[in-house]
């Protein structure tokens, strides 16, 4: 079921149960970190700038620049839908759960990706357990990794994914490495987003039903994937055409060359798993890290 | 095929969120104003020739980076390889002009030991009743850093071309000048004829001067 695709109809009680709640939000703090959102708002718009400061490290300059930015944001996710703008239907709900989140995470607040992951959770699953969600997917390693920007680890995470890409790809690799194409280039994006940005909604579905049963490990698999199935024209392009293709991917994608491809990617180098590969490089990092203070930041 | 072109110049465009910086490397590239855009994550890349001579076209390669400041520490990487960027901020957003000075701070500490040619871009002039930035503070900015300064609007397609070819004539005659020069390892400038053909500065002025007589 996991990779034929969930039902529409029971796909978000299918990624609540699998994401969990390991941080035990429950509805009444979604409903006390949303109405400190709103009274947020209300003094924003009211030009009140004395905001109060004491549970967030950042000025206030700053985190009324990030609720203003995600007013802006709102509008910008998923336009084509034609949903998620002012007056549209979801617009509340995804204001909401963006505003509460900054309340309920101060300390990573809001970061531009975030909506579409928001917005894919309305599409599936009330507000609040929408939240819980939400709260609970960014609360994982590699999405913390990624939305508090920790630029080492995600390196990191980075080069993990380079072993795996050797490993299956070789030739396609080589050319990569030849034109400079660094995974951050197209990785960034997908990560992210969660692919809600990069692929057609269905299919962008799809691949959470699995994220959620195997973890950040199906990212990278589906990346690998969408690379294997290119391969061919990849491998005739150079630095500004792969750029381009992988940060605008075509939009005819069939659902079952797809995932055959990513069924294909073997995810295990010289016999050591994702996690094992991953875990060894962040080890690595932190000796390196020790014998070098001076390039520490 | 691609048409054939002198150099390669890799511009990145800088500045805070939804100054518009899609919005005017759209109607660069592709000619079209989009009335929404989705929020860019990381990078978005672009590319376009442009004849800043008669038969003689340069490749641009546009790097369109993620405005929020949460994406710096990624973004920064980017500054080294580009030769030309284009820092934008809205003539209707105060704040946004206001952050010019950290902006060129921050390319300035990453871009080393190269150097970038800066162009200041005061964008959405449409909006002019809306307006918080004057022009001549604005002016009086760029020249204090040496820069340029347009100011554009992608809405109603007012200086776009402008904008990005008189920042490629710019960087284009500090390479005829040997000003800047197409080194191993270093992406901002590549040579558009056979790889690894270093024509040196002077050859490239003798040709000029045969075009123009």
């Amino acid at each position: 079921m996991w990779w034929q695709g969930i039902p529409p109809s029971v796909r978000g009680k299918v990624w609540s149960l699998a994401i969990g709640n390991e941080l035990n939000i429950t509805h009444e703090l979604y409903d006390i970190c949303l109405s400190r959102a709103k009274d947020r708002w209300k003094s924003l718009s009211m030009g009140g700038s004395e905001m109060e400061n004491e549970d967030s490290g950042l000025p206030a300059a700053d985190r009324e620049a990030s609720l203003e930015l995600i007013k802006l944001d709102i509008s910008r996710t998923f336009p084509s839908l034609c949903i998620f703008q002012k007056g549209g239907p979801y617009h509340d709900m995804l204001h909401s759960i963006l505003g509460a989140y900054t309340c309920y995470r101060p300390d990573v607040g809001y970061v531009q990706g975030m909506s579409f992951i928001a917005a894919v959770l309305i599409l599936n699953l009330d507000t609040p357990d929408a939240f819980i969600a939400f709260s609970n997917l960014l609360n994982k390693p590699c999405q913390m990794a990624f939305f508090r920007v920790d630029h080492g680890l995600m390196l990191t995470y980075f080069a993990a994914f380079e072993v795996f890409f050797e490993e299956n790809l070789p030739r396609l690799f080589a050319h990569f490495k030849k034109n400079n194409l660094t995974p951050d280039i197209y990785l960034i994006d997908w990560i992210f987003t969660l692919y809600s940005k990069s692929l057609p909604l269905d299919l962008a579905c799809r691949v959470w039903d699995v994220f959620c049963r195997d973890g950040e490990e199906f990212l990278f698999r589906t990346a690998l994937g969408i690379l294997k199935l290119f391969e061919d024209i990849l491998t005739r392009m150079d630095f500004i055409h792969i750029a381009q293709f992988l940060t605008k991917l075509p939009e005819d994608l069939t659902s079952e060359d797809f995932f055959t491809s990513i069924a294909a990617i073997q995810m295990q180098s010289r016999n050591k798993k994702w996690a094992q590969v991953l875990s060894a490089l962040q080890k690595d990092n932190r000796e390196m890290e020790n014998r070098s203070p001076a390039l520490k930041r | 095929m691609e048409a054939i072109w002198l150099y390669q110049f890799r511009l990145i465009v800088i500045g805070d969120s939804t100054v518009g910086k899609s919005c005017l490397i759209r109607r660069f590239t592709e000619g079209r104003f989009a009335q929404v855009s989705d929020p860019t994550v990381g990078v978005d890349f672009f590319s376009r020739l442009v004849e800043i001579e008669p038969g003689k076209r340069i490749k641009l390669q546009i790097w369109d980076t993620a405005g929020q400041e949460r994406f710096r520490s990624i973004t920064r990487a980017y500054y080294r390889n580009s030769v030309g960027g284009l820092l934008l901020f809205d003539i209707t957003n105060r704040r946004s002009f206001q952050n010019v000075h950290e902006w060129l701070e921050e390319a300035k500490a990453h871009v080393q030991p190269y150097q970038i040619v800066f162009v200041l871009v005061g964008h959405k002039c449409d909006l002019d009743t809306q307006r918080q930035v004057t022009r001549h503070e604005a002016e009086k900015l760029a020249t204090a850093y040496g820069m340029r300064y347009i100011e554009t609007s992608a809405r109603d397609a007012i200086n776009v071309e402008k904008a990005f070819t008189d920042l490629t004539r710019d960087i284009y005659e500090l390479v005829r000048k040997g000003e800047i020069n197409i080194q191993e390892g270093w992406e901002g400038v590549k040579s558009g004829f056979v790889p690894n053909v270093v024509h040196s500065s002077e050859e490239v002025i003798k040709s000029d001067r045969r075009c123009l007589c």
